[in-house]
């Protein structure tokens, strides 16, 4: 086959595209591989100057340790916990109050509407505080309900999902509304599945968030077994003879045991999670 | 709906309220005494308070520069990509950073960035630089976590970027290239002004949730060396939480809680304008 001057131009571009993303995607895991191979080695071996790439001789002692030696799999069940019910919750008041605000007509709803939006730039840390302050005096430090009940609504929720309800034709509501309808009934029947895909684009958004939170669960969590997953990597103290350099060994393999599953979930549902991260964020 | 409002009010606005009460007294813990504009005065001149206003605006000025250039050029890149199968590879690997722990992930970077055993200054040393200090240098300890940073958002700033970029129609880009404009030239002026919007909204979350960096800095420096990267949200963790100071924590609070507002505010406005 005969190639002209101009495809063979664009061949050697795209191979030239191509060899600089591959470089720089693998220099983005290059974290992730380097944590599963450390985890696999001798202690000695981690410590070993200039590092080896490879594992001399495979342990899996690091991992049996994790397992051993912390509550890792109560961290994992709170963290699935939480995050769970705050994202399911957080789904139904936030496309509840979204449809609220651009279907229905109820008085001061333009005020509501602001006061709603600025809470968006209301985010946990900043009423870290306060919120405290108002847990300890409910007696409801180092409890479920407090790391889950703050998180239950936000602003952003309910405007991603009153953008998303607004496509629905108002013609179906009215219709429901003259078959009677009442205003849970359309809100299930009609308005619910008309937004499945924005709806499944926050859960994943709002989950994600919520597993990786740490200011918050750090502040008012004081019990081993109330820690999160992320809490528990973030306070895990693990050290070898001196008090500087940490044991690596455990951090790699109990970073490992907590990212591994979600890297794996990602993997098979990468086109899901990529169009949830677009969607909030250009709805946003 | 009575419901919801009332949780809004219960868990936003009154700890809003409550937390700039307290911004203005020396608070312990069950009482304190009012000092009025103290706390404030107290960050603002004292050279060590306000080193934290320096280091955050430094983060967060490094981070979303970083993560939304680096991101619009690997966007620019992956749009031209012809070969998808391959592209679709990489891609995610730009994108596992954001779905993973970030305190996790972060002990990973401190192990890499180990001054004597590090992954990092052991390639340094194959390109015949010398070992660097990194996490225990005050000097270069920030710069390293702004690494991280950047890192872990230019997939999240690529994806916006990339829609916005595939949102183009095609024959706007092949016309421009039968014009005979070279790439470059292509790129400034016409698909960037087109992606304004995308832009816009990729900066300014960029720039909003560098603001609330924490793991990173819980996690690999604590706020050392020397309080070289405490950044506002850590701060406010050590000061209300660590020393008990929680009138001052509130008044950090207060100030973190008006950048994000004023950076809305200049979101808003700006993207009105271009809509």
């Amino acid at each position: 086959m005969v190639f002209s001057a101009r495809s063979e131009r664009k061949i050697t571009k795209e191979l030239i595209r191509q060899l600089v993303l591959g470089f720089f995607g693998l220099l983005m895991i290059t974290p992730l591989v380097w944590m599963v191979l450390t985890s696999l080695k001798t202690r000695p071996e981690i410590m070993q100057y200039p590092p080896t790439l490879l594992p001399n001789t495979l342990v899996w002692e690091h991992y049996i340790n994790v397992f051993a030696t912390t509550l890792i799999s109560r961290y994992f069940l709170n963290s699935l916990i939480i995050a769970g019910t705050i994202t399911v919750v957080y789904l139904f008041l936030c496309s509840l109050g979204g449809y609220v605000f651009v279907k229905t007509n109820i008085k001061g709803r333009n005020l509501i509407f602001v006061l709603i939006f600025l809470s968006t730039i209301m985010p946990i840390t900043i009423r870290a505080i306060p919120l405290y302050q108002m847990m300890s005096s409910w007696n409801w430090v180092d409890t479920y309900q407090a790391l889950i009940v703050p998180e239950l609504i936000g602003g952003f929720g309910v405007f991603f999902m009153g953008q998303s309800i607004r496509a629905v034709p108002d013609v179906l509501i009215d219709a429901a509304k003259i078959d009677g309808c009442s205003f849970f009934g359309i809100y299930s029947r009609i308005i619910i599945p008309s937004i499945k895909v924005p709806l499944s684009a926050l859960f994943v958004f709002q989950f994600m968030w919520m597993w990786r939170s740490l200011l918050w669960p750090v502040i008012i969590v004081e019990s081993e077994g109330m820690k999160t997953l992320e809490l528990g990597i973030a306070t895990y103290m693990v050290f070898t003879g001196g008090i500087l350099v940490p044991d690596y060994g455990p951090y790699m393999s109990f970073a490992g045991i907590s990212i591994l599953p979600i890297v794996i979930v990602f993997l098979f549902m990468q086109r899901y999670f990529v169009k949830s991260i677009v969607m909030t964020g250009i709805k946003g | 709906m009575l419901m919801i409002i009332v949780i809004f009010i219960a868990f936003y606005y009154y700890p809003i309220f409550s937390l700039v009460k307290t911004s203005f007294y020396a608070w312990q813990f069950s009482g304190g005494k009012f000092i009025g504009f103290r706390n404030y005065w107290n960050i603002l001149t004292d050279s060590y308070n306000y080193r934290v206003v320096i280091n955050t605006a430094y983060y967060v000025v490094g981070v979303a520069s970083g993560s939304v250039i680096l991101g619009l050029i690997f966007a620019l890149i992956f749009d031209g990509a012809t070969c998808t199968k391959l592209s679709r590879i990489w891609q995610t690997m730009f994108f596992i950073p954001i779905v993973i722990s970030l305190a996790a992930i972060s002990m990973v970077w401190r192990w890499l960035f180990e001054p004597e055993v590090g992954l990092i200054n052991y390639a340094l040393s194959l390109l015949g630089f010398s070992k660097q200090a990194w996490l225990r240098s005050t000097v270069q300890a920030m710069p390293a976590i702004i690494i991280v940073g950047i890192w872990q958002n230019i997939g999240f700033s690529m994806i916006i970027l990339l829609s916005g970029l595939k949102a183009i129609p095609k024959e706007m880009k092949e016309s421009a290239m039968i014009d005979g404009a070279s790439s470059l030239k292509m790129i400034w002026h016409i698909i960037l002004p087109l992606i304004k919007p995308v832009f816009l909204v990729a900066t300014s979350m960029s720039i909003i949730f560098a603001f609330r960096t924490f793991t990173l800095v819980f996690v690999m420096t604590k706020g050392g060396p020397a309080g070289s990267t405490r950044t506002i949200a850590y701060e406010i963790y050590k000061q209300g939480f660590g020393f008990l100071r929680m009138g001052y924590a509130s008044a950090l609070g207060v100030l973190l809680f008006i950048a994000v507002a004023a950076i809305t505010l200049v979101q808003i406005r700006m993207i009105s304008k271009s809509s």
